[in-house]
């Protein structure tokens, strides 16, 4: 069964607001404005397929992959980068670079579907820190953010309420704060680690997240699946097409399939229309015209800074948007060298929420960011490989002639004992970090790929350092092995050995600062609202509004400052469209 | 693992992918029918052999995937070595269940030298629930049964409801969740 009934096939679109990207944020918002401006129309048009959840879960398990992608439909009209081979959608140069300062190979993920990312998305819904927000005034690195900890602090309660956040005062976060679930337990495995941490002067405490504890608005509670960075099969992880199904249940219309390439701007300098094509029926994909009053983008921190790009015109030269040329700049991801080895006794990870529900507490904020970026490392409850790991322990014990009862042993024993430790550390704003538009176009829409140009600095190159060694030095306090031998004590010298012949990859889950927010419209992109400096009828929502990025999971800021956004318009919506 | 890109009218898309589609595809059509059991070997002989070498025992609530199985390995096989299929299962068949992974070795060294990595094959596709056609392309079988749910039983098939809520906050205990 879809989930949501979009519009067929469709030439022009007319509506008081239409948002492009029926994802996380564009959903929450088209909501939002149904609810505080029932009188005014809202139209959602993304560019890929509803999400059926049970062909979903039936994808999935034909998959023999089983990655992050694999539960969902790839359209060809909504390329999206490959789990195993990002670069066959990302042009990026270099993005095999063994000189992390020169270049890192930009991993980042993201989905075009209605509910975008979010269908595969970790679920932690972490607040970011108060000095995230001031890493300038609090250490004299990255910059200041236009809002604070302060401002957000309503809105990420809204987020919480809606999302249905589940944790307690156990949680590692900035405050305490209600939540309004009960929280998600730690795992055994989890607490093993945590033994090893408390050793080390360090602690794991619980996530956020936003899956539910007990039954919550209409969804059930977890049971504990093992997919859910993949997909939840009963939908008790929030994910973005809940508030899209809620907006279009207040009557926001859902364009799917429908790719809108330009953006067209008025002599006013207010945007006039979307130009898009509709891909319902494939083989005869119908032109046509949005026109609005006001416009919302909220199609991922690659995928706006591309469309604002590819709208130059008359009255936008340098694209939409774009006067500042801070458009595309300043793309942050997070990086990390991850850790993994065996250890002597089980620790059973394959078992409820994987990805993870363990976090350690420092490194997080703190006087060393003066130093080295935040750090974010958590344990992963699947293993080496959250869904193939138990296989692909089965295939070696067989590859090494074990067959019958000692075959079983060693592939229970083995998968048991396995420790996989994941860091995630912060990069600082770059204006030369950034996405363009490739000279190469891709086949079904004629439209040209983005273009990545991406490194990291010392600040978090020494990050990756310092995260590394600890994960490591858990593991050596662990007695663990990996290749059959004991796990080395962790030196500099060692690591630097490491990033030389791997090289250091951004990770799948943080894509941001790409249309940036700020005071000044000659280096930023929006204000504190969410409004483009150059267009007022024109909202950017997302990660890509972040001035910094810190090391948390994104999703829930940009959440909170989409409702901050959604609700300035509602207020002025008067005001801004005339 | 290969990962060639391929041009295809709907745009980039790897290698993997198209082989992965086209694989599943195959899994789910009509299985041949020249590939069934010989006249000196049943599913019952297969299963026994089959539980022999992964080390976990099958009853007959497996003779469907038995047949699969069986179908699926040797879905490309000459008469030659398909006898030699056959040939590998009845000679292992006279172990006695609970055999040790020596004493199933040595077997499969007298019955010949293909006899090995047939059997590699065959318990490696009872516990994955996949085959591996080509070197790093697998097609799926069955992803829910794969033994190795079994021998890993403190943890069950992703997207499978593991117990109730937090129990993966407990130490895991054999014959509990």
């Amino acid at each position: 069964m879809a989930n949501s009934s979009p519009k067929s096939n469709t030439g022009d679109i007319n509506a008081d607001i239409v948002i492009v990207g029926a994802g996380l944020f564009g959903g929450l918002m088209a909501w939002y404005l149904r609810t505080h401006l029932p009188n005014k129309s809202v139209v959602l048009i993304d560019s890929g397929p509803v999400v059926d959840r049970v062909e979903a879960v039936k994808r999935f398990k034909e998959s023999p992959e089983k990655g992050g992608n694999s539960a969902y439909k790839t359209v060809p009209w909504a390329p999206i980068p490959p789990e195993d081979d990002p670069a066959a959608y990302y042009d990026q140069k270099d993005h095999d670079s063994k000189n992390p300062l020169e270049q890192i190979g930009f991993g980042a993920l993201y989905m075009r579907t209605v509910g975008g990312t979010s269908w595969h998305f970790t679920g932690h819904a972490e607040r970011m820190y108060p000095n995230d927000f001031r890493m300038q005034s609090a250490y004299g690195r990255g910059l200041d953010w236009p809002i604070s900890y302060k401002t957000l602090e309503p809105y990420f309660a809204q987020v919480e309420e809606a999302w249905g956040v589940a944790g307690n005062n156990s949680c590692v976060a900035p405050t305490p704060h209600p939540y309004p679930l009960p929280v998600v337990p730690l795992t055994y495995l989890d607490h093993q680690v945590n033994k090893a941490a408390e050793a080390l002067n360090d602690s794991l405490g619980p996530l956020p997240h936003c899956r539910n504890s007990v039954p919550y608005d209409g969804r059930p509670q977890c049971c504990g699946n093992a997919s859910c960075r993949f997909i939840c099969p009963v939908g008790a992880k929030y994910d973005g097409s809940v508030h899209v199904e809620k907006a279009q249940g207040l009557g926001a219309v859902l364009y799917a399939n429908s790719v809108v390439e330009k953006i067209n701007v008025g002599a006013d300098k207010k945007v006039a229309s979307l130009q898009f094509k509709n891909y319902t029926d494939p083989a005869h994909p119908v032109t046509g015209t949005a026109t609005a009053k006001l416009f919302i983008l909220a199609a991922h921190a690659i995928e706006i800074p591309r469309l604002l790009l590819m709208s130059k015109g008359k009255n936008t030269p340098k694209g939409v948007a774009n006067s500042s040329d801070q458009v595309g700049r300043n793309l942050m991801s997070m990086v990390g060298i991850n850790s993994s080895g065996y250890v002597p006794e089980p620790v059973y990870p394959f078992r409820g929420p994987v990805n993870a529900t363990g976090v350690f507490r420092e490194l997080r904020d703190g006087a060393f960011r003066k130093d080295y970026a935040s750090i974010g490392t958590i344990v992963i409850n699947g293993g080496f490989n959250p869904t193939n790991g138990p296989l692909n322990e089965a295939d070696d014990a067989v590859d090494d002639n074990l067959f019958g009862t000692e075959l079983r042993a060693r592939v229970f024993n083995k998968t048991a004992s396995q420790v996989y430790l994941d860091n995630s550390v912060e990069m600082l704003p770059n204006s030369e970090n950034r996405i363009t538009l490739s000279d190469e176009i891709e086949g079904e829409t004629g439209l040209p790929r983005p273009k990545i140009d991406i490194r990291i600095d010392d600040y978090t190159l020494d990050g990756t350092y310092v995260s590394w060694k600890r994960t490591q030095d858990i593991l050596v306090q662990m007695k663990a092995i990996f290749n059959g031998v004991p796990i080395a004590t962790p030196t500099r010298a060692a690591f630097d050995d490491l990033v030389a012949k791997q090289g250091v990859q951004a990770g799948a889950a943080m894509i941001a600062g790409t249309t940036r927010m700020g005071t000044d419209p000659k280096t930023s992109v929006v204000n504190e609202w969410c409004q483009s400096h150059d267009h007022d009828n024109l909202f950017i929502a997302g990660t890509g509004c972040y001035v910094t990025a810190g090391s948390v999971s994104p999703s829930l800021t940009a959440a909170a400052i989409g409702l901050r956004a959604s609700e300035y318009i509602a207020t002025n919506f008067k005001k801004i469209t005339g | 693992m290969s990962n060639h890109k391929v041009e295809s009218k709907s745009g980039l898309v790897t290698r993997r992918q198209v082989v992965t589609g086209l694989a599943v595809a195959g899994v789910a059509s009509t299985l041949p029918s020249s590939r069934l059991f010989a006249a000196d070997l049943n599913v019952d002989k297969f299963l026994k052999v089959s539980a022999l070498l992964t080390g976990i025992a099958l009853d007959k609530s497996y003779i469907q995937l038995g047949n699969t199985i069986w179908e699926q390995v040797t879905r490309d096989a000459s008469p030659s070595v398909l006898g030699q299929w056959t040939d590998m299962i009845n000679r292992l068949a006279y172990l006695p269940s609970g055999a040790s992974s020596d004493d199933i070795k040595n077997t499969l060294r007298s019955v010949g030298p293909i006899a090995t990595p047939m059997a590699m094959q065959l318990t490696k596709v009872w516990y994955t629930g996949r085959i591996e056609r080509t070197p790093g392309v697998f097609e799926v079988i069955n992803y829910d049964e794969a033994l190795v749910w079994q021998a890993c039983d403190f943890t069950k098939p992703p997207v499978t409801c593991g117990g109730p809520f937090g129990y993966w906050a407990k130490p895991y205990l054999k014959g509990a969740v």
